[in-house]
């Protein structure tokens, strides 16, 4: 099936005839005036050009438009976004795609699914940020967003025993499909200890960024003590009434 | 952590079904305290028989890993209707601005169970906590607004099947749409479809 495509309509350069008040005119090029006239004849350089693009095309780039921006100033911010340049120094911004991953798993012996998403790092071992994100729970016949299961969201995820330790199993799923790294943790508890993940990251020479920012910030936050509206919102939460993690 | 779940408080019940009126309510919500990264929906689903058996979807939303509509938008499904589905995308600044349509989405939700009650009187009450609900007109005015916004902005979008201009014409004809849209902006949108319609352009200057 021939796929649906846009076509567009660009101003092609072409000489105008305008109006001027010739006072006002601003140093174009190739500017006359017409003896006894008031109309002057204008080379426009003109910048349009033409492109055609499918309808999902078209519709991801509408989606991206912000309130006052055209076209051109969207493509214009996502050519940008490929390297950024600060003070002469250049600072290479990496864009990763998105990876989709489904994770069935146990904690503390009740079977659970996740859904998640990481950064699509095309084998990069040296230098990689997973940055994995929780999209959907599964629990027995309901799917959850993770922040109504869990009683708090994905930056407070470290807040949540459960919430933590899925967050980990998907991180080892990732490791594995990314990088074919056996992690070897199968206990609970095992996910927890920063020992056992320093010696995978060490053993397939994996990213220091990733075992910082996917690993350890979490592990070390998780010690941090919550607020009591945290408290109460896990209390509240599924979660909370299947494993009893708050008292 | 911002939290959008307006079911637990606004709503007396989730599911309302009266055999004897062969009546039937579903409201539908998927909490978020994180819109940012997680998928919100507030769907209300309504089933009755008024000569024909009337089905009718609304919902205000967003997906977060969808392709399409990805952005807030409200989301009407008319099939019983001939007007079939069509989507309305909504901007906002902030995550207060998006709480304050959702409120005015229960808000429009109240005048459409109002409009039940004719075939089973106390029906609002019952679904609904009127004693808050009553006091969100100003968040159902600012609904209206972004609406008409979304309307001068972007099209409303119609899916993809049947007369356009027949789907138009129904929706005029819908005192229940027109209320709920704003009789303004129903106007604006059918004038929009009026005008030859439009390729999709993209000009690059």
């Amino acid at each position: 099936m021939r796929a649906k495509t846009s076509s567009i309509t660009i101003c092609q350069p072409k000489i105008e005839m305008f109006k001027y008040d010739y006072t006002s005119i601003p140093s174009i090029l190739n500017i006359f005036k017409m003896e006894n006239q008031e109309h002057y004849r204008k080379e426009l350089i003109s910048g349009k050009r033409n492109i055609k693009v499918d309808i999902k095309t078209w519709n991801a780039l509408r989606n991206l438009k912000k309130a006052n921006d055209t076209f051109n100033d969207v493509i214009l911010s996502l050519l940008k976004e490929r390297t950024v340049a600060i003070g002469g120094e250049n600072l290479k911004a990496i864009k990763y795609s998105r990876r989709k991953v489904f994770l069935e798993t146990e904690y503390d012996y009740k079977p659970i699914g996740a859904e998640f998403e990481y950064n699509d790092v095309k084998q990069e071992q040296a230098n990689f940020n997973l940055d994995v994100k929780i999209k959907k729970i599964f629990y027995g016949k309901k799917i959850m967003n993770p922040s109504e299961f869990f009683g708090v969201d994905s930056i407070r995820k470290h807040f949540n025993h459960a919430f933590l330790n899925i967050y980990l199993k998907c991180v080892v799923l990732a490791l594995e499909k990314e990088f074919k790294a056996h992690t070897r943790m199968i206990f609970d508890k095992d996910f927890e200890n920063i020992t056992r993940w320093r010696k995978t990251y060490y053993e397939y020479s994996l990213s220091e960024d990733s075992f910082i920012n996917d690993i350890e910030e979490p592990l070390r936050l998780s010690e941090e003590k919550p607020d009591q509206k945290i408290i109460d919102s896990i209390k509240k939460s599924p979660s909370n009434s299947i494993w009893n993690l708050v008292k | 952590m911002k939290e959008f779940h307006f079911s637990k408080k606004y709503f007396n019940k989730l599911i309302y079904d009266d055999i004897e009126s062969n009546i039937r309510i579903i409201i539908k919500e998927i909490p978020s305290l994180d819109v940012y990264e997680e998928d919100y929906s507030l769907r209300v689903e309504t089933h009755h028989e008024e000569r024909k058996l009337i089905h009718r979807k609304y919902a205000i939303e967003h997906h977060s890993r969808q392709d399409k509509h990805n952005y807030p938008h409200l989301q009407f499904k008319f099939h019983t209707e001939e007007i079939g589905t069509f989507w309305l995308r909504l901007e906002f600044e902030t995550q207060d601005e998006y709480k304050k349509a959702i409120l005015g989405f229960i808000y429009k939700i109240k005048n459409i169970l109002e409009d039940l009650e004719r075939f089973k009187p106390g029906i609002c009450d019952d679904i609904l906590v009127l004693t808050l609900v009553k006091n969100l007109s100003k968040e159902g005015e600012f609904l209206t607004q972004k609406i008409s916004e979304s309307i001068a902005k972007h099209e409303l979008e119609f899916q993809n099947y049947g007369n356009t201009r027949d789907k138009v014409k129904s929706l005029h004809n819908n005192p229940l749409l027109i209320n709920f849209l704003g009789e303004d902006n129903v106007t604006k949108v059918a004038a929009s479809y009026g005008k030859a319609y439009s390729k999709k352009k993209i000009i690059i200057k």
